[in-house]
């Protein structure tokens, strides 16, 4: 009973969220061929518009709801004696829901995209998925194919951005003030600094190197992202477990 | 049934031994009085045995099951915790219904019947109740949440006399109606002792006292005359305090009375339990003194 509560409870705790979210997103779908229309009303030349990637913007919305998800239900489950392990499971319940939700919604924009796609209207629009395999490649997907690889990916870009977020959030719940403001300036000096630094030194060795690391995760070159999923669910279960180490010694704070 | 049984625990945080190696028993169906002072390791305790924090060493049973990471003990207990565990955006209402999710005994018309008992507006967010609202919240679900263990602690913190005499009183109603086990830490020592039918006085980490309330009162006694008449009686007896009002002084003794060689004038009351536990968990007189309880 405990277990299917707490996972109602952590479901809903996102409900809003969601909703506004979708809105505003559903409303910026409906603007752009407004906008379009009116621009060609207005001007003589033919203007063209291309919409890429919206789906991006569920995955870093899921990091945030990732990122604010820890300490209020940590404390309201252990309230109602809802031990960290059922917590921890259960979140992963939410998080896999919340992704497939927002997959789901992507499919949506991906469809209401094709509709309003047409050289009439001068709009263009391309998923998140088409987007990073198919722009420079040969592979492609298409009809019901486009959209059965494109909830798999989402899907499970959806998880691993919700994970990373949940494992910030934890990690620096259980950082002390002085741990966690250093960890936090340390980071951004580290990546928007140092790293800059000694990559400009190595004449960009270091941004190649991640590049090509990125490349190959993810599958980018070879147009595959079965690749790019695989590493996904690695970086899922990776940051997840860390997650779990951290959380299940964590206690009330004074 | 067998209650709540601590064995061996102990808890640091950093260099601060909060416990140290309590061994305690918690019986089913009583009340019980858990005192000491500030920082003294009883909410530490307390968080403990509900799952929120975890000991260095030893362990907790409930019902003879490990407490610790066990979601079907831990629906056992609730602890009504001095901080506020609930989400500040939710309402009292909202907060109430969850309850009811969570445990399934939470009686949901007896927490709004206190509701109007203690004019909480069940409307408001929690994080617009003042101090004593907040706490009265908590005692709300506390209440009503009918499990067999309840832990309160400092669950009058910001109430003022009226609420906690009704509070007081719910309770005795709420233990006769239907007997459970409840835990109260609180610092206001003289309104809870009647109340109590254990007394537990931690110190430093440590159990100092653990007894039955009528036993403990039953080792000491308050004499209470003229100053002369007092001081004589006095004289050769363990005495753990003395108040001088006027021409009238009470002195708490430790020990037996013989009422026989009780001189006339002389008005005998049963031991303070504040006073009590002021004299043991005085750091500089009990360092020197040890009473013989």
């Amino acid at each position: 009973m405990k277990l299917h509560t707490i996972y109602k409870y952590q479901l809903l705790d996102h409900r809003n969220a969601v909703l506004i979210f979708c809105a505003v997103i559903l409303a910026v779908m409906a603007l752009v061929p407004m906008q379009v229309t009116f621009s060609n009303t207005l001007s003589t030349s033919y203007e063209s518009t291309r919409i890429t990637g919206i789906d991006m913007a569920p995955a870093v919305f899921l990091f945030i709801c990732g990122l604010s998800a820890f300490k209020e239900n940590f404390l309201f489950a252990l309230q109602n004696g809802v031990s960290r392990k059922s917590l921890f499971v259960n979140r992963n319940y939410v998080a896999v829901t919340l992704a497939v939700v927002m997959a789901l919604f992507s499919l949506l924009l991906l469809a209401l995209g094709k509709l309003i796609e047409s050289p009439a209207s001068g709009i263009t629009y391309s998923g998140l998925l088409s987007m990073i395999y198919q722009s420079t490649g040969t592979a492609s997907f298409s009809g019901l194919l486009e959209y059965l690889v494109s909830f798999l990916f989402l899907t499970v870009l959806f998880i691993a951005a919700q994970a990373l977020g949940y494992f910030i959030t934890v990690a620096l719940y259980r950082m002390n003030k002085k741990l966690k403001i250093s960890s936090i300036i340390g980071f951004y000096i580290v990546i928007f600094v140092v790293l800059p630094i000694i990559d400009m030194f190595l004449s960009g060795r270091i941004s190649t190197i991640l590049l090509s690391f990125l490349d190959v995760s993810m599958g980018i070159s070879v147009h595959n992202p079965f690749i790019g999923m695989f590493s996904l669910i690695i970086l899922s279960i990776i940051v997840s477990g860390f997650t779990w180490v951290l959380l299940k010694n964590a206690g009330v704070k004074n | 049934m067998n209650g709540i049984e601590i064995n061996d625990v102990t808890k640091t945080f950093g260099d601060t031994l909060a416990l140290n190696q309590v061994n305690l028993t918690f019986e089913p169906h009583k009340i019980y009085g858990l005192l000491g002072r500030n920082g003294a390791g009883k909410s530490t305790l307390l968080n403990i045995i509900t799952n929120r924090l975890f000991a260095d060493s030893g362990t907790i049973t409930i019902d003879g099951l490990a407490g610790s990471e066990n979601d079907q003990i831990q629906g056992l207990i609730y602890l009504m915790s001095e901080k506020n565990l609930y989400p500040e955006s939710m309402t009292c209402n909202e907060a109430f219904k969850w309850t009811k999710q969570f445990f399934k005994d939470f009686d949901l018309d007896y927490a709004h019947n206190l509701a109007t008992q203690f004019k909480l507006n069940t409307k408001k967010k929690i994080r617009s109740l003042s101090t004593g609202y907040t706490s009265i919240f908590k005692i709300i679900i506390a209440l009503s949440v009918n499990t067999p263990y309840v832990l309160f602690d400092e669950p009058v913190l910001g109430l003022d006399a009226n609420h906690r005499e009704l509070f007081y009183r719910l309770l005795i109603k709420k233990y006769s109606d239907n007997a459970f086990t409840a835990i109260i830490s609180t610092h206001l020592i003289e309104e809870i002792a009647n109340l109590l039918e254990y007394v537990m006085i931690i110190k430093n980490g440590e159990i100092l006292v653990n007894e039955s309330c009528e036993t403990l009162l039953s080792k000491g006694y308050s004499v209470t005359g003229t100053i002369k008449q007092v001081d004589t009686f006095i004289a050769d007896k363990e005495v753990i305090g003395e108040d001088v009002l006027g021409g009238l002084k009470t002195a708490t003794i430790i020990g037996s009375i013989n009422k026989s060689t009780l001189p006339d004038g002389i008005e005998i009351t049963s031991l303070d339990l504040q006073k009590l536990f002021i004299k043991l968990t005085n750091e500089e007189q009990s360092n020197e003194t040890t009473y013989n309880l």
